[in-house]
C-alpha cells in the first residue's frame, strides 16, 4: 500500500492516461452536487482551503495532466482515485455513488481496462 | 428580533474564542480564519517588535499560525487561546533571533545605533510613546520577554515562568525592573 | 534608587505585582501612602501610554489584512484533520467509498449553523466508524443563547443532526449526546447595519 507513493504512474503511456485522467477529471466534475475536486495523490502535500470566498483548487504535481484525479497502474489494474467536495442539498452518500458510476462509464469508453480499484472520498461537504 | 437575523452573515466572528477555537480544533477552516483576523494583527505586532523589523514577521506570524492549526487539537482551554497563541509567536519570533545571531554579531557595527543618544533625536521626542519604544527597545532582552508577554499576550505570572522556564519569583522580578526601567525612561522625557 | 523607605516598606517589585493583581485584595499600606501611590500611578501611566502605542499599531497592522492572512489559510493542512474514513456501500467491490471524519464534524457543526441561537463547537464520532453497522455514539458540544430554553434547542440540533447524518453517512447512530458548555450573550455589535444593505 505505501509504495502507492511511486511518483511516476503510467509512464508507459503517458499520453493515453493523461488523456483519461482528463475525462474522469470531467466526467466528476459533471456529477450535480461536486463543486470541487481535490487532490487525491497521496502525500501531495498541496493544500485547499476551498471554503474560503475565493475557492482555490489543489492540484497535483503530475507531468502530463493538471488534474487532481489519481490514476495509477497496479499489477491488478487500474486504481482510480478522486476526492471530491459536495455541496448542499446533495447527499455524499449519492453523490459519491454517482461519482463512482461516471467514472466506471468513463473507463468503458476506454475499452473497460482492468480495474483494480475506485476510490471516491467525500472530503468536505457544505 | 434577534432570529430574525440573515443566517450565515458570518456570525462566527462574533462568536467567543473558546467556541472557535474549539471548531478550528474540528477542522472548521472558517472558524480558524476569524481567529487569524483577531490575534494575526496583535501578533504581528509582537512579532515586528522582537525581530526589530518588519521583514521577517510575515514569516514569524504565518509558521506560527500554521503550527496553532496543528496543535489546536491539543489545546484544553479553548478561551485561553489568545494567549497561547502568543506563547505560539513569542517562540518563533525568540528562534528566529537565535537563527540569525552568528550574523548579528559580524552586523554589530551595522546594528541600528542607538538613536536615543544622538542630540537631534532627542529634541524630536514628541510623545511618551516613542519614548516608550525606544525604551522596549534598549532593555534587557529577559526582561523585554517578560515585559511582552504580560502587556501584549496578557499571559499570567505562572504562563510566562512556564513559557521562560523561569520560577514565578524570577518572572515578578524581572517585570518589576523592566517597569522601572521603562518608567523612569518615558519620565525623562516628558 | 528607590529604596523600600521611600515606598512605605514596600519594594518596587511588590507595588508592581500589586497592580497586576488588580490592587485586591487591597493592602491599606500601599493604599495609605502617597510614596506608593505616586509608584502604582506611574506604573499605570506606563501601562496607558503602552496600551495606546498598541493600539495604534495594532491598527496599523489589521489594515493590511488579507494578503497575509489567505496566504496563512493556503499553508495549512487540511488532511491533518480529515480523521476516520468512514465507509459508504456499494455494489461493486473495487469501488472505495469514503466520506472522512473532518467532512462529517462539518455537517455537524453545519446542522448546528442551522438552528438558531446554538452554536456547535467540538463534535466527537464515538464508535469504530471504519465498520460498516458498528454503533456510533455522537458527541456533540454547544453553547446556548442566554434565556432559551435549552431542552428545546437541544431537541432541535439533536434532530438537525440525525438529518444530516443519515443523508451524508451510513452510521448507525444510536445516540445524539449534546452537552451545553456556556451560555453566550447576543453579540453587541449591530446587526443591522451590514445586512441592510441587501
Amino acid at each position: 500500500m505505501s509504495d502507492a507513493t511511486a511518483p511516476g504512474p503510467v509512464t508507459s503511456d503517458a499520453g493515453l492516461s493523461s488523456a483519461l485522467t482528463d475525462q474522469l477529471d470531467e466526467a466528476v466534475r459533471a456529477v450535480p452536487g461536486v463543486d470541487a475536486l481535490y487532490s487525491a495523490a497521496p502525500l501531495v502535500a498541496t493544500v485547499v482551503a476551498s471554503v474560503i470566498a475565493t475557492t482555490v483548487e489543489a492540484v497535483t504535481g503530475r507531468p502530463k495532466s493538471n488534474s487532481p484525479v489519481a490514476v495509477d497502474e497496479k499489477k491488478g489494474g487500474l486504481e482510480i482515485a478522486v476526492k471530491i467536495g459536495v455541496t448542499a442539498p446533495y447527499a455524499a452518500i449519492d453523490v459519491s455513488r454517482r461519482v463512482h458510476n461516471a467514472i466506471t462509464e468513463q473507463l468503458g469508453q476506454h475499452g473497460n481496462p482492468d480495474v483494480a480499484g475506485i476510490a471516491v472520498t467525500v472530503a468536505r461537504i457544505d | 428580533m434577534p432570529t430574525t437575523r440573515a443566517p450565515l452573515a458570518s456570525p462566527l466572528e462574533s462568536f467567543s474564542d473558546q467556541v472557535l477555537a474549539d471548531r478550528a480544533a474540528d477542522g472548521d477552516v472558517r472558524a480558524f480564519e476569524v481567529l487569524v483576523r483577531r490575534y494575526g494583527p496583535l501578533m504581528r505586532v509582537y512579532a515586528s517588535r522582537v525581530l526589530g523589523s518588519n521583514d521577517e514577521m510575515d514569516d514569524v506570524v504565518q509558521e506560527s499560525f500554521i503550527t496553532a492549526w496543528q496543535q489546536l487539537p491539543t489545546l484544553d482551554n479553548g478561551a485561553a487561546v489568545k494567549s497561547w497563541l502568543m506563547r505560539i509567536v513569542s517562540r518563533k519570533s525568540v528562534d528566529r533571533i537565535r537563527a540569525r545571531r552568528p550574523h548579528v554579531n559580524i552586523d554589530l557595527t551595522d546594528a541600528p545605533t542607538p538613536e536615543r543618544h544622538s542630540p537631534d533625536r532627542l529634541a524630536e521626542a514628541e510623545s511618551q510613546t516613542e519614548a516608550l519604544t525606544r525604551a522596549l527597545a534598549d532593555i534587557p532582552e529577559d526582561q523585554r520577554r517578560c515585559w511582552m508577554l504580560r502587556e501584549l499576550a496578557e499571559c499570567s505570572y505562572g504562563e510566562i515562568a512556564e513559557e521562560l522556564e523561569l520560577p514565578v519569583s524570577t518572572v515578578r522580578g524581572l517585570l518589576a525592573r523592566a517597569r522601572k526601567t521603562l518608567l523612569q525612561e518615558m519620565e525623562e522625557w516628558r | 534608587m528607590t529604596s523600600s523607605d521611600a515606598l512605605a516598606g514596600h519594594t518596587f517589585e511588590e507595588l508592581s505585582d500589586y497592580l497586576d493583581r488588580d490592587r485586591t485584595p487591597a493592602d491599606p499600606s500601599i493604599d495609605g501612602s502617597p510614596e506608593c501611590q505616586i509608584a502604582l500611578r506611574g506604573m499605570q501611566r506606563l501601562r496607558n501610554t503602552h496600551r495606546a502605542l498598541l493600539k495604534k499599531d495594532v491598527e496599523r497592522e489589521s489594515e493590511r489584512e488579507d494578503s497575509w492572512v489567505n496566504s496563512i489559510l493556503q499553508h495549512i493542512n487540511l488532511e491533518a484533520r480529515a480523521g476516520r474514513d468512514i465507509p459508504i456501500s456499494h455494489p461493486s467491490p473495487s469501488a472505495r467509498l469514503i466520506v472522512t471524519e473532518g467532512a462529517v464534524r462539518g455537517i455537524l457543526r453545519a446542522a448546528g449553523d442551522s438552528v438558531p441561537n446554538i452554536i456547535v463547537g467540538r463534535c466527537h464520532l464515538d464508535g469504530d466508524v471504519s465498520v460498516p453497522g458498528a454503533p456510533v455514539i455522537v458527541r456533540v458540544d454547544a453553547t446556548v443563547l442566554e434565556g432559551e430554553i435549552i431542552p428545546s434547542l437541544a431537541d432541535q440540533l439533536r434532530e438537525s443532526v440525525y438529518a444530516a447524518l443519515s443523508q451524508h453517512t451510513e452510521l448507525a447512530v444510536e445516540a445524539v449526546d449534546i452537552t451545553i458548555r456556556d451560555l453566550y450573550q447576543v453579540p453587541a455589535p449591530a446587526p443591522v447595519k451590514a445586512s441592510s444593505d441587501e
